[in-house]
């Protein structure tokens, strides 16, 4: 059974989506077999995840054609890492899950929701275990439109609008992402990243393959909402439903932050990126407007919601400023950081959905006396807001420290101070939620306000105790950054 | 074993000196009446005829996928491309209340200044020539090589539904989420699909309705020898059963509800039910054991082409169908 691991790393998500959808009206059992299934995955990604810790790759042929015209999948230290995230996130928001979604979502579209979010995990997971870039195209079809159809099912009216949004600026970006990938086989015959790597060589010098990199860099650029190319985020992350919200900012981002390591490192090559192409000087100043812009808006939020969704685009500018170092030791810190982020703002999204169940929604008048009122959730919401901000002995510590090294080992003072600079604008903004909640009496106290049940508050707490735990213990995950950033910069998966 | 058709893209070296003429120029007009009419959908005056525009257009693709020796994909195309977009655009139409003419856009737009015509048109040749300057590797003459493994004799079944299934499988995951995202708008969007102002119209699908489920049927059958198969014929089975709508016809109460979800839901699960099973016999995910591959693969076309007419008809009816059954009552209430 366990060879068969990369194929049911996919395979459980996507048979379990349509058994949900076929029980149509049992919100209860739909709830544990999606749950179940999560739980599963997530075993699975950890038994990848422990094969391949050492430097080996899995590879899997799907149907038993080989590569260059079967599908690929391959599992090296770098997807297993993303794989990891995928699946722990997954398994510890379907317990969260439960509550939330009974209150936000219409009993008659329970069943629906939870195939959509099974359809959205196997799109995720796809993209990122597949070694094939028509698959890759395949799967992000399928997790977009699992999105925009869960974003949609929101609360409030304006859900519908922010997902329609996503779905415009989503399909230019896969669209973009097609049209890059056909001219790479256009001028190479072969669809397989490692097929890719190879062959691209040959023909780099010609203006059809800059093209290609240039439709792909801005297509994963839209998806993984890179300034200033992050319109739609805020919006979507605000209206859809609190679980999506906890799902979608922890993994969508960070999954198309890999593909564009894996195309930008290992199909194209260190060489033709950075060196023909000098694309860190164009990530470089997005990714230092990418974190003071976002920033700053942030700081003039009053839904809170949307102040985190501003934090998360301001989060990706740090995740790309460490690629743009161009060193293994930027490569390892942004890899490093799409972990820690993950927990994280998956954490903070977590206390906001806490808050949504007792309080009705997280505007800043909403939330006077909710520290007194819900002191565990706050409480969560404060260590996990640290950790955004980067105090030490939080995993957000962990991250900045090495951002704050690879700046000064490329000699890049000024952005080693900027860094520093931006922690404040973070603190800023987490402190105004902080003030209100802590510090101001609300206008009409409600005594039925009561702390969150523990179906919510258990899994928020498990998640906030881990930015502690990988604040404390972050040699552990910084080591096995090292060895992900080694497989990407190593070659094909 | 029938042979791949040679990429042969405009007959180029095809013997008759004559017939090669004959094809360069159907080929010239079939691009120009193209653009020509991808222009008019743009700029038309009023959106009925930049519909009808849209129509005509999705048909001459057809024609081209044709020329490109792939009818199946033709015939995919027609009933997509002109058939149900088609009828997703007209009944569109009927529900935008109020003029639905763009006579301010598009009198600004008639008037093309001569230079930027003739910009156009040097464009328009260099970029034909970059494209008939590219290599064309592929991976054709490969998949010649392995059809003997295939177990089916139409390449291009061999590479949909063998080589890369799960591709395939994968489309049909996302065609579900087509309808899933639907659904999660709101509750039946189009209660009642508009009916045509066409009298001879339920005559004429009464006597057309049994010729597109045969069809169906034979273009799945015909999927493991030829052009054919699952995608084609559920876009067949879908417009006949829109045809059958725009007539006049209704959904029956006692198929809407659990039926409707298990026809939707069908297809995926049992691609995905084949591949586990095959796991356990040969060792593989997906790969199919060569002696039953043919009747694998027979069960699973059938099984997608039944949900992807089904699925198609459901994006043409809009939101959930109302229940029959009583527990459709929503507790939450409010339509948005």
């Amino acid at each position: 059974m366990l060879e068969h691991l990369p194929a049911l790393q996919v395979a459980i998500a996507l048979t379990v989506a349509p058994v949900v959808m076929m029980l149509g009206r049992a919100p209860r059992l739909s709830w544990a077999l999606t749950t179940l299934a999560c739980w599963a995955t997530l075993a699975v990604a950890l038994l990848l995840f422990v094969r391949v810790a050492d430097g080996t790759v899995i590879s899997y042929e799907m149907g038993g054609w080989e590569p260059p015209w079967g599908i690929e999948y391959s599992i090296d230290a770098a997807n297993a890492w993303v794989l990891v995230i995928i699946g722990l996130i997954s398994a510890i928001v379907m317990p969260f899950a439960r509550k939330s979604v009974e209150q936000e979502i219409r009993t008659s579209r329970i069943a629906l929701f939870y195939s959509a979010f099974l359809l959205a995990n196997a799109g995720l997971i796809g993209i990122t275990i597949t070694s094939d870039a028509f698959n890759i195209f395949v799967f992000f079809e399928i997790s977009a439109l699992a999105s925009y159809a869960l974003i949609a099912m929101g609360n409030d009216r304006r859900a519908i609008l922010s997902s329609y949004q996503y779905l415009i600026m989503g399909t230019v970006g896969t669209t973009f992402l097609l049209i890059g990938i056909g001219f790479l086989y256009i001028m190479t015959g072969t669809l397989n990243l490692g097929d890719l790597a190879s062959r691209l060589p040959e023909v780099s010098d010609t203006r059809t393959i800059r093209a290609a990199f240039g439709f792909i860099a801005v297509g994963i650029s839209l998806k993984l909402a890179l300034f200033p190319l992050h319109l739609w985020l805020p919006n979507a992350y605000t209206y859809a439903p609190s679980m999506v919200t906890v799902f979608l900012s922890a993994t969508a981002t960070k999954v198309a932050i890999y593909v564009l390591l894996r195309f930008v490192y290992t199909v194209f090559g260190f060489e033709f990126s950075f060196v023909d192409l000098a694309m860190a000087w164009l990530l470089m100043p997005l990714a230092v407007l990418g974190i003071l812009v976002p920033s700053l808006v942030a700081v003039f939020q009053t839904n809170v919601k949307r102040l985190l969704a501003y934090s998360s685009v301001a989060q990706v500018g740090y995740m790309i400023l460490g690629i743009s170092f161009a060193s293994a030791l930027g490569l390892m810190a942004s890899i490093l950081h799409l972990f820690n982020h993950a927990i994280t703002k998956a954490a903070l999204f977590m206390a906001l959905g806490c808050l949504v169940y007792r309080l009705g929604g997280v505007s800043l008048s909403q939330l006077a006396g909710a520290g007194q009122r819900m002191p565990w959730t706050m409480g969560a919401f404060v260590v996990a807001g640290l950790s955004l901000i980067g105090v030490p002995l939080t995993a957000g510590f962990v991250t900045k420290w090495h951002l704050l090294l690879a700046a000064l080992e490329a000699g890049f003072w000024p952005i080693a101070a900027f860094l520093l600079g931006t922690s404040l604008l973070a603190a800023l903004y987490v402190w105004k939620v902080v003030e209100v909640a802590y510090f101001r009496e609300p206008e009409q106290p409600d005594a039925s306000i009561r702390e969150a049940p523990l179906g919510l508050l258990l899994p928020t707490l498990l998640l906030t105790a881990s930015t502690i735990v990988f604040g404390v213990f972050g040699s552990f995950t910084v080591a096995y950054a090292r060895t992900a950033a080694a497989a990407l910069i190593g070659g094909a998966p | 074993m029938r042979a791949l058709p040679s990429h042969t893209v405009f007959d180029r070296g095809s013997g008759d000196p004559a017939m090669t003429l004959l094809h360069t120029a159907f080929d010239a007009l079939l691009l120009l009446s193209m653009i020509v009419l991808a222009w008019q959908g743009v700029h038309a005056r009023n959106m009925f005829r930049a519909v009808v525009s849209f129509m005509m257009f999705g048909l001459l693709t057809a024609v081209a996928w044709v020329r490109l020796e792939a009818p199946d994909i033709a015939l995919a195309e027609a009933a997509l491309g002109a058939g149900l977009t088609g009828a997703l655009l007209l009944a569109t139409l009927g529900r935008l209340e109020g003029d639905v003419s763009i006579e301010r856009a598009s009198r600004r737009a008639v008037r093309i200044p001569l230079p930027w015509a003739a910009l156009g048109l040097v464009g328009a040749t260099s970029l034909l020539a970059v494209a008939l300057a590219l290599p064309a590797p592929g991976l054709g003459g490969r998949v010649q090589e392995a059809m003997p493994a295939a177990g089916i004799d139409a390449p291009v079944t061999a590479v949909l539904l063998n080589f890369r299934s799960w591709d395939t499988l994968l489309e049909i995951a996302v065609m579900l989420l087509a309808v899933i995202a639907l659904w999660s708008l709101g509750r039946d969007v189009l209660a009642s699909p508009s009916r045509l102002p066409a009298p001879a119209l339920p005559a004429l699908v009464r006597l057309l309705f049994p010729l597109f489920i045969l069809s169906t049927f034979y273009l799945l059958w015909r999927g493991g020898y030829g052009p054919g198969g699952a995608f084609p014929a559920g876009a067949l089975l879908a417009a006949g059963l829109v045809l059958a709508l725009l007539a006049g016809a209704r959904v029956p109460k006692r198929v809407t509800g659990a039926p409707l979800r298990w026809a939707l839901a069908a297809g995926l699960l049992a691609f995905l039910v084949v591949a586990l099973a095959v796991m356990a016999e040969s060792g593989v995910f997906f790969a199919y054991p060569e002696d039953y591959a043919p009747l694998l693969i027979a069960v699973v076309e059938i099984a997608a082409g039944l949900s992807i007419g089904v699925m198609l008809t459901a994006l043409f009816l809009g939101g959930e169908p109302v229940s029959g059954d009583p527990v459709g009552g929503d507790p939450v209430g409010g339509d948005r």
